[in-house]
């Protein structure tokens, strides 16, 4: 069979999912293409391939592009293509994706956290939830030989399609050494990544944190007692597949992209250090976590001795009430002070990422004339929301009688001292302040958005900050926030921190002025480009370094300035975007990008 | 293939026991078990640290959430598969006398009350 692969945009990350699954259908037979929808006319290549199979793998966001592009296709074509998605999009939404001739109807019966409520018309004829590796081979033996895919695992049809919305799961896959190699050509025929140095790959799979702004800890609900949640491959089959990979495509960078690429140092981190270095020898990124650096800081010896060049720790937020009690990340600042401390001892350039716009509840003004009731409120909050003890507070004052001046103010101590601040932007310059203080080398600081499904999301439509209407975010974390908490004024502070505190890194020195002067301006565009240089300097330099020519540097810049124009603009992109391409909506092309609602 | 029922041995432990268990894990990982002994008058020095740094990660969870973090290290830091009842039961068995005085230790300790 032609099985052709279908992407909204590329990356400078190799989309390991299409290349897992393109290597294990070449293995099982058959022939893969790719669509990349920003620059390629999808109805033009099917017209001229006609794949048997279009495959597709979403999140969030990227899916509504796709269900288009999808819909255009079935409406051409009818039962000719057979089309399927999976990804984290399906894996979570599945229950109201309605299916090529299916009538979907509400009210669905499930009833999981900040799930939108609203059925998408996709027209694909099959959805694939979790794992999608591991029902692809039998579902395209089946597809080959015309046979049903109804009894197929992790696969939705809508004749085997469960009224509550379940779907049954096979065993996770303990046996990754046994996965081919990753197809790189078929992307690598098609886009920049052949000529980028750097080249992507995962070590292996799972996370066990609990982070609520990701969607591991639903994920592993669901596969609870489906086999060990963590699996690696051995190192012997990763640096083989690494040597492989190096010899057929220039690669002088290697980033692994597990969520935690170690969680302590075991055998096979020793293993690693030693025939990685030997074998490869090529520096390398990856992601840890600061609390597991703590534990065992003798993991960051063996990266180094491994030959780590540049490391991700995330942050997420300099407010300890906001890390603990809304994201739950199960650290504390000593963790950070010392594994960022530790990294720069050994040399190590650290990449971290830090959660702005956060609606947090804050400190009411003791002068305010509804204090009392504000202050209560909020305790109460405290309370029955986040289950807080506040033992401590009521048993020096009186939460049940009015507050006087010294109640007042003891109750403004006990707030200030769980975290909470009398400012919204508080928040995110103690966010700013820690990645100073930590000497943190490159840092994102995106604005949080919510994601259907995971618990951070349920968490602003329970706090009332947000409707619940996913359609309306945007691609881009840096743009204003989705949220109704914030005041006009506090979001176009948070969008400009957002920049700047990339820029921060670069020159800590100009803090106050900017916390107390710059971000109350409107030049989010000079902001951009000042976040733009210092993004290029630090990531070129610090972070991912590698050497090109003249000419491939100033085209790399030039395509990387209109994609981040593009990330962060959505008019303004995405003219930039269609002067550039050509892509003034002529019917097929207004697919080309997912900034068009 | 089997569908999902009931509940899981390590989801009825409490946080206490389980970071009982996850001590005991991180000791056997560091083969430093045998010196954990808590007959003298001094505390071990290792037991100290460890519940000062989960102290300061735990202290303002609440009991579900606190469970649910000490399981993640369990299964990422120390490779035990918590879903796994024989597993867990196994290190119960093991380790049956030394887990509760370790919780006994932890009750006494007012910050994690």
């Amino acid at each position: 069979m032609k099985i052709m692969f279908v992407m909204v945009k590329e990356d400078y990350i190799d989309p390991m999912n299409i290349e897992l699954l393109s290597a294990i259908a070449k293995q099982e037979g058959h022939e893969t293409f790719l669509n990349v929808l920003e620059h390629d006319n999808l109805m033009e290549e099917v017209g001229a391939i006609r794949p048997d199979v279009i495959a597709y793998s979403a999140k969030t966001g990227e899916s509504n592009v796709m269900f288009r592009a999808n819909r255009a296709i079935k409406a051409k074509y009818k039962d000719k293509i057979f089309t399927v998605m999976g990804g984290p999009h399906p894996t979570f939404n599945s229950m109201r994706m309605q299916l090529y001739g299916e009538h979907l109807k509400l009210p669905l019966t499930f009833s999981g956290p900040a799930m939108p409520r609203v059925v998408e018309d996709t027209q694909l004829d099959a959805l694939v939830v979790g794992e999608g590796d591991e029902p692809w081979p039998a579902m395209l033996s089946a597809l080959a030989a015309a046979y049903s895919l109804d009894g197929i695992s992790n696969v939705v049809t809508r004749t085997n399609r469960r009224g509550d919305g379940s779907v049954a799961l096979q065993e996770r896959n303990m046996a990754l050494d046994d996965l081919p190699y990753l197809d790189r050509d078929v992307v690598y025929r098609k886009t920049r990544l052949k000529e980028f140095g750097m080249r992507s790959l995962m070590a292996g799979r799972g996370c066990p944190f609990p982070c609520t702004y990701c969607f591991n800890a639903k994920y592993n609900a669901m596969y609870k007692g489906k086999g060990k949640m963590l699996n690696r491959y051995s190192v012997d089959r990763l640096v083989a597949e690494i040597e492989d990979m190096v010899r057929r495509h220039p690669t002088q960078f290697i980033k692994f992209y597990d969520d935690v690429f170690v969680f302590r140092t075991d055998d096979w981190l020793i293993e690693f250090a030693d025939k990685y270095a030997r074998a490869i020898g090529l520096p390398f990124h990856c992601l840890v976590r600061s609390d597991l650096v703590r534990r065992d800081p003798e993991i960051l010896t063996y990266l180094k001795k491994a030959g780590i060049k540049s490391i991700s720790m995330s942050i997420e937020s300099g407010s300890s009430f906001i890390r603990e009690q809304i994201f739950k990340r199960g650290m504390d600042a000593e963790d950070i002070r010392f594994a960022f401390e530790m990294c720069h001892k050994q040399d190590i350039n650290t990449f971290s990422n830090t959660i702005l716009a956060v609606p947090v509840p804050v400190i009411p003004d003791p002068r305010d004339p509804e204090f009392d009731r504000k202050a209560k409120d909020l305790c109460s909050h405290l309370e029955s929301y986040h289950r807080m003890n506040l033992g401590a507070l009521r048993t020096q004052v009186d939460l049940g009688a009015p507050l006087d001046a010294a109640a007042g103010r003891k109750v403004v101590e006990y707030l200030e001292s769980v975290g909470l601040r009398r400012r919204v932007i508080d928040y995110d310059i103690e966010s700013i302040d820690i990645n100073i203080r930590n000497g943190v080398v490159f840092g994102e600081f995106p604005e949080l958005h919510p994601y259907p499904g995971t618990p951070v999301s349920q968490y602003t439509i329970d706090v009332g900050a947000f409707d619940g209407d996913f359609e309306k975010l945007h691609q881009n974390y840096q743009t204003e926030s989705p949220f109704t908490c914030f005041t006009p004024q506090e979001k176009l502070e948070q969008v400009n921190l957002s920049l700047l505190g990339l820029v921060l890194l670069v020159f800590p020195s100009w803090r106050n002025l900017v916390v107390n002067h710059l971000i109350k301006r409107r030049w989010t565009k000079l902001y951009f480009i000042m976040y733009y240089l210092a993004k290029v300097y630090l990531i070129g330099t610090k972070i991912y370094p590698m050497k090109y020519s003249a000419g491939h540097i100033v085209r790399t810049i030039k395509e990387s300035f209109f994609s981040e124009l593009l990330k962060h603009s959505r008019e303004e992109g995405e003219r930039f975007y269609q002067k550039r391409k050509g892509l003034n909506a002529p019917p097929s092309e207004v697919l080309g990008g997912p900034w068009q609602s | 293939m089997a569908e999902l029922t009931g509940e899981f041995l390590a989801e009825r432990l409490s946080s206490r026991q389980l970071l009982a268990l996850l001590f005991i894990c991180e000791c056997r990982r560091k083969k430093t078990l045998t010196g954990v002994g808590f007959d003298g008058v001094e505390k071990p020095r290792a037991w100290a640290d460890f519940v000062e740094r989960f102290a300061a990660r735990l202290a303002k969870l609440p009991e579900a959430e606190r469970v649910y973090l000490i399981g993640s290290h369990l299964q990422s830091a120390e490779e035990v598969d918590i879903y796994s009842n024989a597993e867990i039961s196994g290190l119960l068995d093991q380790y049956h006398d030394l887990i509760e005085t370790l919780v006994r230790e932890l009750e006494q300790d007012t910050r994690l009350t």
